[in-house]
């Protein structure tokens, strides 16, 4: 590594994409790619979709102008003049005059229900990416001679020129060297990744996770410090202008990148872990797939961080994870390759695209649905009945919209950059857009269960055991949004069971409901030769609850819902262990597109050498009892409240919103708020 | 079936003991610390204590019983003649009174604590503390009998100011003590907790000869337990025995203030700084001087 000190340099680093000084050399101002692109177009007027999106990445990666960076070992920014996008844009049109009636965002929030097309839930198979190298996917892709085939090996030639360019302008000749061959060092690997990862993403997808971190580069690593090119440190300095380049990209705004660790740990786990310690960042986000057998150094090393402050790490259950998918039907050596394509959403690394985004329903809006509908119930039974026959319309109401969005993925943005590397695609001569994938999975989210679980344990103590009201008032009570009944919502937030205490009355409710939703789901086919899949957890819980009306449970019109699988905010009165007694009675093998348990501790729960060993003890307890996801964020709310009145104080201050960190200080403050009430409600 | 007056079940207690625990609190105390963090453990008998702060004066509990009065918006409460019976408590749409001292079987009190079980396996289990939970000690050999045939790790916190027999009777089922250790002088000891030290100096030199594991427990309240001569005296009696695995240096601070005058009782807590990270750092090793292995809990 001939770079300066990562230390040094990190603030150029940080801003590389926002402060790039695009070089003169080896490339066509914007006039003239326009130029190019609009003859094109004229001339290949019938021309497949696949084949002219593949025509402007080439013409974007061949000629447009590249950033001048040397301080980089990273570099390879480029200027692409909005041309992809508005492209994009020329996409979704095509799609509407292809599949009549399709909505690309739909949404009724009458309903609770939405679907899209989902462009951010893939990633490719960066093991083949490794193994094969950009002259070995362009090989293979030329056997084959279909429209795909064709794109394929013209974005992946494109790339390579690119590359080259990006050496001779940067004097960087690891890019040379990724150009003409698979990549031999760890330094080749990475740029390889990250030169592809950011090739597609301008391509219009993006690219969820950068895969296995410790099992992809770990024969590189290994290599280079035998052959004496890196050392320890070296590699991690390496590391870090790596990892950098991804929180360079939205300075900590977006969803972030992840990187998986495990479930098998090596020196470079250990390793990178330490990296992630030391570069203390909102961006990359870590996955850990733990198993019960997963090595208590390792456990303790990254409780540290989380502990520390660097919480965008989720844990994931690694068996009931695998038996999830095979439950839904992934063989057994696939579903043991999965990685989490989102935040918290697994899927099988190279051979399944989950777009675990497409559509979602909001659970609770069901209930206020069923009251709406004027009609009455004798019992809660009925109730009941009815709330879940009203998941099963709306959710087919959905999955009408949804099948549109599917079918019409293929016109909005066919990937051939990505799809090249899946051994299925390239077979199949498909592109993932259009069923390349061995499992081409539309997700399913079902959101806000505290909400909904609260909600119908509230209206059968309102109106059926204490018949405090009836069913007609309530209905009342809500569209008035509490006003006047202080009282009675003051007794259904006490006494009424809520989600997350281990109490049987919501916590059955909850099993029922989940069960429910994920056999409504069971194998039902979507638009693209795949799946409907479910997951279960609920995010954008400030922006969504703005538009959801009060709620049986006590909660008012427009405040936030519950997130993930937690309990209502403040409800969880027994503390973490009661909620996560609650959670764990949920069959999480039922949710192959992912679920997640947000924790929030106190700093002093977790305090010292004890501490650790305290966070590592809870992991390892929801693990061994059939938890999925969980993730922290360990707050006090005097920090918090200091951090809104003295920002700059906190700069390093991150908060897990859902399955992403941001900074606290980076938060609307209806958001901040929101995690201060919680944190409250916890000291 | 046996039966204990308790103040509180907390899930996920990570003071009271290695690991994650549940901790259940007893009521009724034989010392009266005048830093008491649990003012409503100290009597045997059943409490009502009032929040002021969430009070809002809306009268329900008055509805119910005329121990309660609302004059000019303000609650005015009787408490001698208040029978404790909790019904109030129920009323009480702003959860400002609760009922302190409601009792519990042994089954009742080992279903609570097994809620958490499988949060124990790591190193973790139930402790008992209080007030001082072995002023009820049959009740504490019984669940801790239960807890160990369910191979739970069990642990006491105990003042020691207790008769010895009730250290026998809980010794076969509890695997560690956490002890207090409040001054070594007799006659401050008196001062600051009503009583001399000569029992539970005395109870604590037995305990150790059973080979029981101990954590020693000091708060540190400035101006009261952290002079030289405290610590001095401290170690010099500490380091004498034998099966002390640590001490445990634990911050004052004055956070159980309001519950003095939700229960009534006259507010002795001092007013001093809650000490910090530093200044438990000079104490514990002042106590290491003694070849003592001390935690300062604020690091």
């Amino acid at each position: 590594m001939n770079y300066a000190p990562f230390d040094e340099i990190r603030p150029e680093l940080e801003k590389q994409y926002e402060n790039a000084v695009f070089s003169p050399e080896e490339c066509w101002d914007e006039a003239q790619l326009r130029e190019a692109w609009e003859n094109h177009k004229r001339e290949n007027p019938e021309e497949e979709r696949i084949l002219s999106r593949a025509f402007l990445i080439a013409l974007i990666l061949e000629h447009a102008p590249v950033a001048v960076e040397k301080f980089n070992a990273f570099p390879g920014k480029f200027r692409h003049f909005d041309l992809l996008k508005e492209d994009l844009d020329a996409g979704y049109q095509l799609a509407r005059k292809k599949i009549p009636g399709v909505v690309t965002d739909g949404k009724d929030l009458q309903l609770g229900i939405g679907w899209m097309v989902d462009r951010s839930h893939t990633a490719p198979d960066w093991k083949n990416l490794m193994r094969l190298g950009l002259p070995g996917l362009i090989e293979r892709a030329e056997k084959g001679d279909s429209p795909f085939h064709k794109a394929v090996v013209t974005v992946y030639k494109a790339l390579a020129a690119f590359c080259r360019r990006v050496a001779r302008i940067n004097g960087n000749f690891v890019y040379a060297e990724i150009a003409e061959h698979a990549p031999q060092s760890l330094h080749e690997a990475f740029a390889l990744a990250y030169v592809l990862h950011d090739a597609i993403e301008f391509s219009g997808e993006e690219v969820r996770t950068m895969g296995r971190f410790d099992e992809i580069y770990i024969d590189f690593y290994r290599n280079d410090l035998k052959a004496g090119r890196l050392t320890r440190e070296s590699a991690k300095e390496l590391i870090k202008y790596f990892w950098i380049a991804f929180y360079a990209r939205y300075q900590g705004k977006r969803f972030g990148k992840n990187f998986c660790f495990g479930p098998d740990f090596n020196e470079l786990s250990y390793l990178g872990m330490e990296v992630y310690y030391e570069l203390n960042t909102v961006d990359p986000k870590l996955s850990v797939l733990v198993r019960t057998d997963m090595p208590q150094d390792f456990a303790e090393l990254y409780a540290r961080c989380i502990r520390d402050g660097r919480t965008a790490i989720v844990s994931l259950n690694y068996d009931v994870v695998v038996a999830g998918l095979i439950r839904h039907g992934r063989t057994p050596e696939d579903a043991a390759q999965f990685v989490p394509i989102g935040c918290y959403e697994p899927a099988v690394a190279g051979k399944e695209i989950s777009c675990s985004g497409s559509t979602h329903f909001y659970l609770p809006v069901m209930v206020l649905s069923v009251l709406d509908s004027g009609r009455e119930f004798d019992s809660f039974g009925d109730f009941k009945e009815a709330y879940l026959e009203e998941i099963r319309r709306v959710t087919g109401i959905m999955r009408e919209g949804q099948v549109l969005c599917d079918l019409a993925w293929k016109y909005v943005n066919p990937v051939p950059l990505l799809s090249g590397t899946f051994d299925s695609c390239v077979e199949k001569g498909r592109d993932i857009s259009d069923a390349g994938a061995v499992y081409n999975t539309t997700g399913c989210v079902a959101s806000y269960l505290a909400d909904a679980v609260d909600s119908l344990e509230a209206v059968r103590y309102l109106v059926y055991e204490k018949k405090l009201c009836t069913l007609a008032r309530l209905r009342q009570i809500l569209k008035d949004n509490w006003q006047g009944e202080e009282k009675l919502r003051a007794e259904v937030l006490r006494y009424a069971a809520k989600w997350g205490n281990n109490d049987p009355r919501t916590d059955d409710l909850a099993v029922e409901i989940a069960a429910f939703v994920s056999k409504l789901l069971f194998n039902t086919p979507n638009g693209r030769g795949g799946f409907f899949f479910p997951s279960l957890y609920g995010q954008m819980v400030v922006e969504n609850g703005r538009r959801i009306g009060a709620l049986p449970s006590g909660r008012l019109a427009g405040e936030p819902m519950s997130k993930n699988m937690d309990a209502c905010i403040g409800m969880d009165r027994n503390g973490i262990t009661g909620l996560m007694d609650s959670v764990l009675k949920v069959d999480m093998r039922q949710f192959p597109c992912g679920t997640c348990l947000d924790i929030m501790l106190h700093p002093t729960s977790v305090r010292g050498e004890e501490g650790i060993k305290i966070l590592v003890s809870l992991i390892r307890s929801f693990i061994a009892h059939g938890g999925s996801g969980i993730q922290f964020n360990i707050f006090d709310a005097k920090v918090l409240r200091d951090a809104q009145v003295h920002p700059e104080k906190y700069q390093n201050l991150q908060v897990r919103v859902c399955g992403w960190n941001v900074r606290f200080t980076d938060l609307a403050p209806e958001a901040q708020e929101t995690f201060i009430r919680q944190a409250e409600s916890i000291a | 079936m046996t039966s204990a007056r308790y103040i509180d079940v907390k899930r996920f207690a990570v003071h009271d003991g290695p690991g994650i625990r549940t901790t259940l609190f007893l009521k009724g105390c034989s010392l009266r610390c005048i830093w008491c963090h649990n003012p409503e453990s100290r009597l045997p008998q059943p409490e009502l204590a009032i929040h002021y702060p969430k009070c809002t004066g809306c009268g329900e509990c008055a509805k119910f019983c005329s121990c309660h009065k609302i004059t000019a918006g303000k609650h005015e409460f009787d408490r001698a003649r208040c029978k404790a019976c909790g019904r109030c408590e129920e009323v009480c749409p702003s959860e400002a009174l609760e009922l302190f001292g409601k009792s519990m079987t042994v089954e009742e009190a080992a279903e609570k604590l097994l809620e958490d079980r499988i949060f124990y396996a790591d190193g973790g289990g139930i402790t008992l503390s209080g007030g001082e939970p072995l002023l009820q000690s049959a009740f504490c050999a019984e669940l801790l009998a239960r807890m160990k045939r369910e191979k739970i790790h069990c642990a006491v916190d105990t003042c020691g100011n207790v008769p010895w027999s009730a250290f026998e009777a809980v010794l076969p089922c509890t695997d560690m003590f956490l002890y207090d250790f409040k001054c070594a002088d007799p006659e401050k000891h008196l001062r600051l907790t009503g009583a001399r030290n000569d029992l539970l100096l005395e109870n604590l030199k037995k305990l150790d000869a059973t080979g029981k594991n101990i954590e020693i427990r000091m708060v540190m309240v400035p101006g009261l337990t952290m002079d030289e001569a405290d610590l001095r005296g401290a170690g010099e009696f500490l380091s004498r025995l034998r099966n002390v695995s640590a001490v445990r240096l634990l911050a004052y601070h004055s956070l159980a203030r309001s519950k003095f005058k939700a229960v009534g009782h006259p507010d002795t807590m001092p007013e001093a700084e809650s000490p910090n990270e530093e200044a438990l750092e000079k104490c514990a090793e002042a106590l290491r001087s003694f070849d003592l292995d001390v935690i300062n809990s604020l690091k």
